[in-house]
Parts: structure tokens; C-alpha cells; sequence
């Protein structure tokens, strides 16, 4: 097909950046490696395009330590130049944390991610949440009621969630979170948060709880693996 | 609390900043902090070259921090006002009130509310005279500052030219008499021997009983009678940022500019522009190329666009195209071309730099017949028109749009018909392509119809402008005699252009209108949806001024006009020679052909001395 050569990249989107969209995102990288003179592979066709996937945008409001795209370079270069010449050009909030060069064959970065960790701080303590998560995770299935499209539909989200962590030594209530992310499956935090607020009689103000995406993650035959596994534990 | 705030409005991105290239400094470390303020949504302010100039210019003094400042939407203006959020800066997120300088850019008329607006969000005094040393200095320049006056008692010191002449000697004072000590008078009196600074209130104004100014002058001694514009007279070596803010949303104007030449040879009688900014003068080539690639080596745009009021009146404009052709087209880089005449060399230009959408052509004949193109000075005949439509046509363009005026002086039926005439002429010139050429194709013609506002600084400032009713019934006119399918009539609303042609000519009994329609709810006024025409009539109601008086009055040569103390550079005299040679149907030949002494020679500099 072509011989560019893949590179898979993990950024993050925190402080003022979480205010633009993923359209926005996507131009801004554009420009970004364009400025950073990146030998970028472009589309075929009458209106070529860079050839740059994510893995899945990232809501507004929400920040994100572990973003995942694609990019497709027409010559090889070292890791460390394409890391440091698009830090360069991007601007403040948005920073790549590491670059590694992907097989050609290996599946793009939006139908590999699966599995994404989240950190949610919400607004106030809530005595009662740890309790509350504790019998959520002991169910075997969970209905919801969901509207996709003006249709509502009744989804079990059990199988979305693997695992819940509550900390609630602190003056707020924080937990992690490592539920559905992807095209397969995608269990929206909001949605989780909602559903454990209805169990306590609460609606929970979103306006007023950050929510943080962290790793994103593939599955082998049942296994974690990071998309970007490189530099992880730093 | 902000974030909070950010996400339940429209287009958070617009109040956020951090683009790239955004200028960092520490606030603290500045002698002078200076918001530089655009009274219109980001994505508007964003697209201003004017802005992108400045912002640069002021920065490169490591003494001052130059941050941009835009009006809020109405959705974030309600969250403000409900938190009490005070109107802040992108860079810093500080409030206005911290500043040494808020300074406006006056584009267009109908932003003044929003300055206004602007201010008491800032929780600053409207009036110049109700503000106290500790409130910051209010300074306003751009196209519109060329008549100061229905703003003379809200701005504090006008800038009259071009920015890069004067600001370094006016922040300097302004620095000097900071550290001595010195109160705000202080540093008045002194900016008033920077040129082309005007600063209001040492100037008296008095009326005839009819309305008309008798008399206008100086009420302190070191107030010059004559405020002369300062413009650059060497474009190659002034400044010029090498790169530009990239905003993280979409503008209007999504591009690097390249500012090529300012002024206009042509001497439209309309345009205020082609006055105000003479004499052309023009940057070399070399320095545009050289400028180019700094602009999108820094910025990493995917499109840069040529700017000037004519670009095909560039000396060096084959060649500068065509070399920007040859280096970009590999990078993939579109080239903007806007305001090109059309001719078999500028479409076979746009068909290179173009290619992707072919989009239509546009030509503006502003009036419908030559009589009329005469008068107004347009230099566009109808055969050249017609001969663009045609090469246009066979290089495979199908829409065209139009641009006209209506109730332009001495303008009759006759010449709305003309309107109608000519499109008609543009779809008849498309069915003389053989059938099978034209491959089923459609035609499309688009005629835009603005109302013509009079303008200070032009021959047509003694005009007297329709009023609402009779642009209606041209409009109406026009409409009910268009009969091919093919053509489509778009037309301004009336009622903006009329409050327009108020303000255009307007004085400073004009404030207190401006103040009393924003109180009553006006703003962002040039948006269609939120133009609340109500509150302009029931503001000059409250406050007993009548529109008519400005807009739709004939002045006499003898008249003392608001703005006679500002000189461009362009004597009245000649002006006076144009409308008189207007009305005889009598054109004048662009600055190149002939030199017709207007007296923007006197700048010592530009096409005058080509
Ligand atoms: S002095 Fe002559 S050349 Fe110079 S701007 Fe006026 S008309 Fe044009």
C-alpha cells in the first residue's frame, strides 16, 4: 500500500486545553506537525489529508494523562526527535509523553482500545459511596435504561466494569475506575457515576466533578495491554 | 468556578487563549500592561490582521505585555454578570482593571455598544470623566477613529494612523511619567505632542442654533488645531510578526496573512478606505517571500491568504504568485487570493491555487449602469465584466455573485434596472456556450445588494443617505423586476446601514444615543439575530437626537463637519473637486495613470513618488 512507517504517540489534554473539541484537537496536531516539519504521510485523493487517527475523543471537560493517536511518517526517525520536535510546536496542556514506532500490520489505535482507566473527584464526601460501590461491583448484571439515537434501550453495564477503587480519606470523594472504552463496548463515566448516585438517592452535579482519563488499554485473549506500553511506570 | 462556567457555553475555546504562539510573560515583571481589545467575538477579532500587528509589535518591548481582550457572547456574558466575573484577558485571565491601557479597535460603527458593553463588564466608568487615576487609560484607533467623535466622551486619547508610528514614543511617556509620579493629566498633556494622538477633552465644541457645529477648537495651548494621521512610509522595513496567534478554533478567516501593500490606487468615491489609507505604498517582493515562509514555518497554517484592498494592483504580483505557487503547492499549502480582478490571468491563477473547490466568482460593479459606475468612480465596465464571465464560464466556474449598492447619489430606477440588466446579461452569456459544453451544468448568479452608507473621508461625505423607507422600496424595486430563475437577490437590512450612516457622521452629541441603546439592550449589533432595532429608535427617542439630522441630511462645502479637525493627509478640497466631478459623471484616473494631487503626497513617500 505504502511504506510510510507508523508511529503510535500518548499525550495528554489537561488545564485550558480541555475546553476544545476533537475536530479542534484533530487541526491543532495538524498544524502542530506541520510546524514541527514531521515528514507526514498524507491521504490519497483529490482533498489529501494527513494521515493522524485517535483512538477515541477525549468529552469536553474531561482531561486525559494517557491520549492515544496514530501518525504515519514517510521516513523513519528516531522516537525521541518526533517526541521532542512536536512538544515544540504544541501548545501548553497538551504534551506527548512518549512516541514509539508500531508494525506496519499491528491494528490502528481507534479499533485496538478497549479498556480505559479513569480518576473522578466529585464535588463533596460522600459517606455513603464506598459502601455503595462495593454492592454495585457485587451484582452480576446491571440494567439500565440507555437513549441512543431516541431510542431507549435497556443494557446490562456489569460487563463494562472491571474495577472500582474508592478513596475517601480525603475531603472529597475520589475513586478509579477501569470501565469500557471503545468502539466494542463503552461505558460512559458519567453514566456510571449517575448510576451509583441513583442508589444512594442523589443526582450527582457533574458540572462540579473532574474527571481524568488515564491509561488506555487493548485486550489480548483477556490481558491488559497498554496501547503505548513504553515509559509507563515513570 | 470557571470551568464550571465554560462548559455551559457555547464555543468555551473562545475564552481560553493558549493558542500557539500566545505571547507568555510574567505580569509582574512589565512596566506598562496594555489589553488590547476587540469588540466582537473571538473567532471575528482572531481573523483581524490589525490585531495579529499589534499584538506582536507591543510585545516585542520587553517592558510592556500586550493581551487580547473579546466581547463575550451573550450566553458567557450572563454567567459573568450572574458570578460577578469581571471582564478578563485570554493570557492572563486577569481583570481589566489591572491594566495601564485598554485599548479598543474600531472597525466597524456598529461595535460601539459593545465597547460600551465591554467596559461595564469590566466594572470600569463608561464616561472619560467619571474615571479616576487608579481606572485604566482608554485608547481607540483603527478606521473608524478617523471621525473620534460620537466616542470623544467615552475614549480618553484617540490614536489617529497607522500603529507602528507612534505607540513606542506614546508607552515611553507613558513609562517615564509613571515612574516620576505623575498623574493622568500629567501624561496627557504630554501625549499631546506625539503625533497623531487626539485626545478629546482639550477641545471645545460649540453648535449653531440649527444644529451644526460653529465652532471646534483647542481649549489648552499645547493641543495641536490639526490632528495628522501617521502612517509608515517604508513597509519593507517596518515590523512585521514572523509568526501569528493560531487560534484553536475556527475563525473566520482561518489563515496566515501576508499583508502585501496598504492603500488603494483606485480612488473609489465611496471608499472610505482607499482614502484613509493613502498613499498605496507597497512591500518588495523579496521581503514578502522572505516574510511567507517565517509566517508558515511558525505557525504551521495550511493556507496563506495575500491582503490588501486591490491585490492585483501589486506591482510585483505575477511574480509573487507565482513563486508562492511554485514553493507550496508541494507542501500542500492553498494560496488565498481575495479581492482579484478578474481576467484570463488571475482565473488561470486561481485554477492553480484553487483547484480543490471552485467556488465562485465574485465581482462587485457596485452600481447597476455606466452612468452610475462613473459617478461613484468604479473602473469596471460592463464589457469587462461580461468578458470575465465568459472565461470564467469556459474554465468551468457556474456561480457568480455580484455585489451592488443601492441608493448611491444620483441614483435612479434607471439604474436599479441596471442591476437587473446586468445579471440577465451574465446568464444570457452563459447560454451562448454550445449545450453540449455546458454538460448540463447550472448556472448561478447572486446578487448581494448593500445600502450605501456615507462616509467621512470620502467625496460623498456632503451626501445625504436614504432613508429606511426608500432603501426598502429600491430593494423592492429591484426584487420585482428580476425575472430568470437564475438569478438570486440578497439584500442588507436597512435599518442597520441607516444607524451606520448616524454614527459614520455622527458627533459628540452621539454618546449619549450609543449609552441609552446599550442600556436598553443593544448590542453586538451587527449580528442579524440579536440587532434590536427597537432600542436604537426608543435611545434617540429618551434622548431627543434626531437620526435624520445625520444620516439623511445634504451638508453644504461651507459646513464645519465633525471630523475637520483629523487630517488624512487628503485635502477638502479635493474632495470637494471629486463630488463635483461626480456629479458631472466625470471619473478620475487610479494614482499610476495619472496623479490627481490629492495631497497624500505630502507623506513624502508610496506610489506618489514611484
Ligand atoms: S498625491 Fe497623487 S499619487 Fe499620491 S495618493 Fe494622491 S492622487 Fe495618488
Amino acid at each position: 500500500m505504502n511504506n510510510n512507517i507508523k508511529y503510535r504517540i500518548e499525550f495528554t489534554k489537561t488545564d485550558r486545553m480541555i475546553f476544545i473539541g476533537h475536530l479542534d484537537l484533530l487541526k491543532l496536531f495538524q498544524r502542530s506537525i506541520r510546524k514541527a516539519k514531521l515528514p507526514i504521510g498524507y491521504s490519497w485523493g483529490y482533498n489529501p489529508h494527513q494521515l493522524i487517527t485517535f483512538a477515541l475523543p477525549l468529552p469536553l471537560g474531561m482531561a486525559g494523562s494517557g491520549e492515544i493517536a496514530d501518525i504515519q511518517l514517510t521516513r523513519r526517525m528516531d522516537t525521541d526527535e518526533i517526541k521532542a520536535a512536536l512538544n515544540g510546536s504544541l501548545p501548553h496542556g497538551i504534551s506527548v509523553l512518549c512516541v514509539m514506532e508500531i508494525e506496519a500490520g499491528a491494528l490502528g489505535c481507534a479499533a485496538a482500545v478497549a479498556w480505559g482507566d479513569y480518576c473522578v473527584t466529585l464535588d463533596k464526601k460522600y459517606d455513603d459511596f464506598e459502601e455503595t460501590v462495593n454492592n454495585v461491583l457485587e451484582k452480576k448484571e446491571i440494567y439500565i435504561e440507555r437513549t441512543v439515537k431516541k431510542k431507549t434501550k435497556t443494557v446490562d453495564i456489569r460487563p463494562l466494569i472491571r474495577s472500582i477503587h474508592v478513596d475517601n480519606s480525603g475531603d472529597v470523594t475520589e475513586f478509579n475506575c477501569n470501565i469500557a472504552t471503545g468502539s466494542q463496548g463503552n461505558l460512559k463515566p458519567d453514566v456510571l457515576i449517575e448510576y451509583i448516585f441513583s442508589l444512594m438517592g442523589e443526582v450527582p452535579d457533574l458540572l462540579k466533578t473532574d474527571i481524568l482519563r488515564g491509561t488506555l488499554y487493548t485486550e489480548e485473549e483477556g490481558v491488559l495491554l497498554p496501547l503505548c506500553p513504553e515509559e509507563k511506570f515513570i | 468556578m470557571l470551568k464550571e462556567i465554560l462548559l455551559q457555553v457555547e464555543k468555551p475555546a473562545r475564552y481560553i487563549g493558549n493558542e500557539i504562539n500566545m505571547v507568555v510573560k510574567e505580569a509582574e515583571n512589565v512596566d506598562i500592561r496594555f489589553a488590547f481589545c476587540f469588540p466582537d467575538v473571538y473567532e471575528v477579532g482572531m481573523s483581524h490582521l490589525g490585531l495579529q500587528i499589534l499584538y506582536y509589535f507591543l510585545n516585542r518591548r520587553e517592558d510592556v505585555y500586550c493581551e487580547r481582550v473579546f466581547a463575550p457572547w451573550h450566553d458567557m456574558e450572563e454567567k459573568m454578570r450572574e458570578l460577578h466575573i469581571p471582564l478578563f484577558a485570554l493570557e492572563t485571565g486577569d481583570e481589566l482593571k489591572k491594566f495601564d491601557f485598554v485599548g479598543f479597535t474600531l472597525q466597524y460603527e456598529m461595535s460601539y455598544t459593545n465597547i460600551v458593553n465591554m467596559l461595564d463588564l469590566a466594572g470600569i466608568p463608561i464616561w472619560s470623566e467619571e474615571r479616576g487615576e487608579d481606572d485604566p487609560i482608554i485608547i481607540a484607533g483603527g478606521p473608524c477613529a478617523y471621525n473620534p467623535e460620537p466616542l470623544a466622551d467615552i475614549i480618553d486619547i484617540f490614536y489617529i494612523g497607522e500603529g507602528e508610528v507612534s505607540y513606542d514614543e506614546l508607552l515611553d511617556i507613558y513609562k517615564e511619567n509613571k515612574k516620576n509620579g505623575g498623574t493622568k493629566e500629567d501624561f496627557y498633556e504630554k501625549a499631546l505632542g506625539v503625533e497623531g494622538i487626539y485626545i478629546p477633552k482639550y477641545y471645545d465644541v460649540e453648535y449653531k442654533e440649527d444644529g451644526t457645529i460653529s465652532r471646534f477648537a483647542p481649549n489648552n495651548e499645547k493641543a495641536p488645531a490639526i490632528i495628522k494621521k501617521v502612517i509608515v512610509k517604508d513597509m519593507d522595513n517596518v515590523f512585521y510578526p514572523d509568526k501569528q496567534l493560531v487560534p484553536l478554533i475556527e475563525t473566520v478567516h482561518d489563515r496566515v496573512t501576508l499583508e502585501v501593500f496598504r492603500g488603494c490606487i483606485r480612488g473609489c468615491r465611496f471608499c472610505q478606505a482607499g482614502y484613509v489609507y493613502r498613499p498605496v505604498r507597497e512591500k518588495s517582493t523579496d521581503r514578502l517571500l522572505e516574510l511567507a515562509d517565517s509566517l508558515i514555518e511558525n505557525s504551521g497554517h495550511e493556507e496563506i491568504s495575500l491582503i490588501s484592498l486591490s491585490t492585483g494592483d501589486y506591482r510585483g504580483f505575477k511574480e509573487l504568485a507565482e513563486q508562492l505557487i511554485d514553493k507550496y503547492s508541494e507542501d500542500k499549502i492553498g494560496i488565498s487570493l481575495p479581492s482579484l480582478r478578474i481576467d484570463a490571468f488571475s482565473l488561470d491563477l486561481m485554477e492553480k491555487v484553487q483547484a480543490v473547490r471552485k467556488s465562485g466568482l465574485t465581482f462587485a460593479p457596485e452600481a447597476g449602469t455606466q452612468r452610475l459606475r462613473d459617478v461613484i468612480n468604479k473602473g469596471i465596465t460592463e464589457k469587462e465584466i461580461l468578458d470575465g464571465c465568459k472565461l470564467a464560464f469556459d474554465g468551468g466556474w457556474t456561480r457568480v455573485k455580484l455585489y451592488f449598492m443601492t441608493g448611491l447619489p444620483t441614483e435612479t430606477d434607471e439604474d436599479l434596472m441596471g442591476i437587473v440588466r446586468l445579471s440577465d446579461a451574465i446568464v444570457n452569456k452563459f447560454f451562448e456556450i454550445p449545450k453540449e459544453e455546458r454538460k448540463g451544468r447550472p448556472i448561478s448568479v447572486t446578487i448581494s445588494s448593500a445600502c450605501f452608507v456615507p462616509k467621512p473621508f470620502t467625496p460623498f461625505q456632503w451626501a445625504a443617505q436614504s432613508t429606511v423607507e426608500e432603501f426598502g422600496r429600491k430593494q423592492r424595486y429591484v426584487k420585482h423586476n428580476i425575472t430568470k430563475k437564475q438569478v438570486k437577490y440578497n439584500y442588507h437590512e436597512p435599518e442597520l446601514s441607516s444607524l451606520e450612516g448616524v454614527m459614520a457622521r455622527g458627533d459628540r452629541r452621539l454618546a449619549k444615543v450609543i449609552v441609552r441603546a446599550w442600556e436598553l439592550g443593544a448590542k453586538f449589533d451587527s449580528w442579524s439575530e440579536l440587532f434590536n432595532y427597537d432600542a436604537w429608535l426608543q435611545a434617540f427617542e429618551d434622548t431627543g437626537v434626531s437620526r435624520e439630522f445625520y444620516a439623511n441630511r445634504e451638508r453644504s462645502y461651507d459646513e464645519i463637519l465633525p471630523w475637520d479637525h483629523i487630517s488624512i493627509g487628503v485635502s477638502k478640497k479635493f474632495f470637494i473637486d471629486e463630488m463635483e466631478r461626480a456629479k458631472a459623471g466625470q471619473v478620475t484616473p487610479n494614482c499610476r495613470r495619472q496623479c490627481a494631487h490629492c495631497g497624500a503626497a505630502s507623506f513624502g513617500g508610496g506610489v506618489c513618488f514611484e
